[in-house]
């Protein structure tokens, strides 16, 4: 009994990962139901208050149109959310298979493979990201897929090194001796191994997400007006910071919490993931 | 000398036992480890022996202690038995040939032979629990089902003398000898015949070696366990084996019943092993003469490709030119086991002479 309530105690999140977890809560109705945090709308207009500073009706004030910049800020979140889950969801689901078979099986697989994704990496991304833009326009998908494309290689390169570093490991070899499937050592011992580690990268990944859609709407290629994303509005209130440096302090310290955040949840992840590393 | 009964009689041509009775039947064994260069062209390979023609047998509900210092082939030896690498020759297991068998059938046989692996923090997953880890082969092997599969963990934990409440522990919260408990109850989980352990003792404290020892040897009283017990300590290796063969350089030189060959050893190599043995009475224990081994004697030969004549060559003070030209077989000693030398018979009425510092 005794043992029990030690177990559950030690799966249970320290004060820091609680807090953590009611942000991404909090986030995540953000971005589902932004109503919930501002009755405003965010492309409602107010000429009489254009880059006006804060007041009780406009806690962040308003941008040079004389739009509510908390309201914007929270209606932005969305689109971020979108973009970062999406782009590293599909980088790891193509690139944990991946790495997984690479570096389990060796071999050609593994050759092409390895020089396919340091190919990748060697492009700089806001490079591709100009190219493939220049070819197919902006939009949310767009983005999405060259994010994905971008993180593909650092997830593949990951699973695989971690999966070799555990096949090296006795307890693969135990696993054989014992006589367990091929396919069950990987499931079971390999991937289960590998996990902390490909959490950890994660949420970097979600807040290099961000970082880079900040940097490519402010280059011009990022999403396009009416649609809110918080580089969007980075890039808007870069235009005024003199007049306003409200505006861009706000804009930017969400994207640097959020980056800062997300970095932060990486590694309490690994630490909930590994039980050598777990109180 | 006496001879020792039994095993000598039955075959006394080369030092084991008659091939029916065995439950294990190594012949021609060699495993070759193939490495790439890392060359501009990544295509150069190297390729060492590890283990080379090595021939034994062992008998039902017997031990064979397999000695030699590290880097010799005692864990090639092992893997290769259980067809867990690459290997050339054959390893007969109950009359059926093991080398080659894949897929199904050798899963199958797994159930039959297990291995107990050195270092138990390497081959036990710290992300498993206890029970999770000794479950793995019983779900693997449809051993058990529902809850039959959790009475059986609890009965092979139980066999090794571990308290039911480690199962939901993982095993970085257990001690080392604990941990090594939990290694061998996977092993048992499966009821084999035949269990290779490998170093099992050389990652514990010494107090807790005899212990896990102990528990061995009474494990395999109990289930009647064929065991192929490596090691490179010959103190350990004396208590548990009937059998010894000692290895050196991926070759077996001596071959035999253990008590002939502590009372009676011929090889060069198998009397400065012998050497190294601490006595276990202060008093008696004699300084090491180290007569049997060069003045000049390194390990450096262990590493360098073998390029013919006597793997012991190097550092053997008996060294002639028949011993650089010609490979000695192992074969029957006058004293009764088997050794690969060419002056065994000088070595056993002490008249060999050194050599040493003719080269
Ligand atoms: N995977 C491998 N690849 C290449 N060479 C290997 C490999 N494993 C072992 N060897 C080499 O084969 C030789 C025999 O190794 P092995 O592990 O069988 O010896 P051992 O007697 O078990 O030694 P130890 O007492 O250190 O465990 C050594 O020289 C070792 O360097
Ligand atoms: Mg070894």
């Amino acid at each position: 009994m005794k043992t029990h309530v030690s177990a559950i105690r030690q799966r249970m999140p320290s004060l820091s990962a609680c807090i953590l977890i009611v942000i991404g809560i909090l986030v995540a109705i953000a971005a589902i139901y932004p109503r919930a945090f501002t009755s405003g709308n965010p492309n409602a207009i107010d000429p009489n208050a254009i880059l006006a500073g804060p007041s009780l009706r406009h806690l962040l004030g308003t941008d040079e149109a004389g739009a509510d910049i908390y309201t914007r800020i929270i209606y932005g979140t969305r689109l971020d959310a979108e973009i970062s889950l999406f782009s590293v969801g599909i980088a790891y689901a193509v690139g944990v298979p991946l790495g997984l078979l690479a570096g389990w099986w060796r071999g050609a697989l593994d050759e092409i493979l390895s020089r396919l994704s340091a190919g990748i990496l060697a492009f700089p991304i806001v490079l591709l990201a100009l190219l493939i833009v220049g070819s197919f326009g902006t939009s949310a998908p767009t983005l999405i897929a060259i994010l994905a494309l971008a993180f593909l290689p650092q997830v593949t390169l990951l699973a695989r090194a971690q999966t070799m570093a555990v096949c090296a490991r006795g307890y693969v070899l135990a696993a054989r001796a014992t006589g367990l499937r091929e396919r069950r050592i990987i499931t079971v011992h390999v991937l289960h191994n590998i996990t902390p580690q490909l959490l950890v990268l994660s949420p970097q990944l979600m807040s290099q997400a961000i970082l880079i859609e900040a940097s490519l709407s402010y280059l011009g290629v990022g999403i396009q007006p009416p649609a809110i994303t918080w580089g969007s509005l980075l890039l808007d209130a870069s235009n005024y910071y003199q007049q306003d440096p409200l505006y861009a302090i706000s804009t930017g310290l969400v994207v640097t919490i959020a980056a800062a955040l997300l970095l932060v949840a990486g590694d309490l992840i690994s630490r909930w993931a590994d039980p050598l590393r777990r109180r | 000398m006496a001879m020792s009964a039994g095993l000598q009689g039955e075959a006394p041509s080369d030092g084991v036992s008659s091939g029916t009775a065995s439950l294990l039947e190594v012949r021609h064994l060699s495993v070759t480890y193939t490495r790439r260069l890392a060359r501009n062209d990544g295509q150069t390979r190297e390729s060492r022996h590890a283990v080379r023609d090595v021939n034994f047998d062992v008998p039902r509900r017997e031990t064979l202690g397999l000695v030699g210092e590290s880097g010799s082939g005692k864990t090639s030896v092992g893997l290769a038995i259980l067809n867990l690498i690459a290997a050339a020759g054959s390893v007969r297991f109950d009359g059926q040939e093991i080398l080659g068998l894949h897929g199904a059938t050798m899963r199958q046989l797994r159930t039959r032979m297990q291995m107990v692996f050195q270092d138990p923090t390497a081959s036990l997953d710290p992300r498993m629990t206890v029970r999770r880890i000794v479950r793995m082969p019983i779900k693997a092997h449809r051993i058990a089902t529902g809850t039959g599969i959790d009475d059986l963990v609890a009965e092979v934990l139980n066999k090794v003398s571990l308290d039911t409440a480690v199962m939901s522990r993982y095993p970085h919260q257990l001690s080392g000898g604990q941990r090594q408990r939990v290694a061998i109850a996977r092993a048992l989980a499966t009821a084999p015949d035949f269990i290779v352990c490998d170093e099992i003792t050389s990652s514990l404290d010494v107090s807790v070696q005899a212990q896990v020892v102990n528990l061995l040897m009474d494990l395999q009283a109990d289930l009647g366990l064929t065991l192929l017990f490596i090691s490179h300590n010959l103190g350990i290796v004396r208590q548990v084996s009937g059998l010894i063969a000692v290895m050196y350089y991926g070759r077996v030189v001596e071959l035999g019943q253990s008590e002939q060959i502590y009372a009676n050893s011929l090889h060069p190599y198998t009397k400065a092993l012998l050497e190294a043995v601490p006595s276990p009475d202060p008093a008696l224990e004699t300084r090491p003469t180290r007569a049997y081994l060069r003045a000049d004697a390194t390990t450096a030969g262990l590493h360098k490709v073998w390029s013919g004549g006597c793997v012991y060559q190097d550092r053997c003070p008996f060294t002639t030119d028949l011993c650089r030209r010609v490979e000695p077989e192992l074969g029957a000693s006058a004293a009764g086991h088997s050794v690969a030398c060419h002056r065994v018979d000088e070595i056993r009425t002490g008249t060999a002479e050194c050599t040493e510092g003719d080269s």
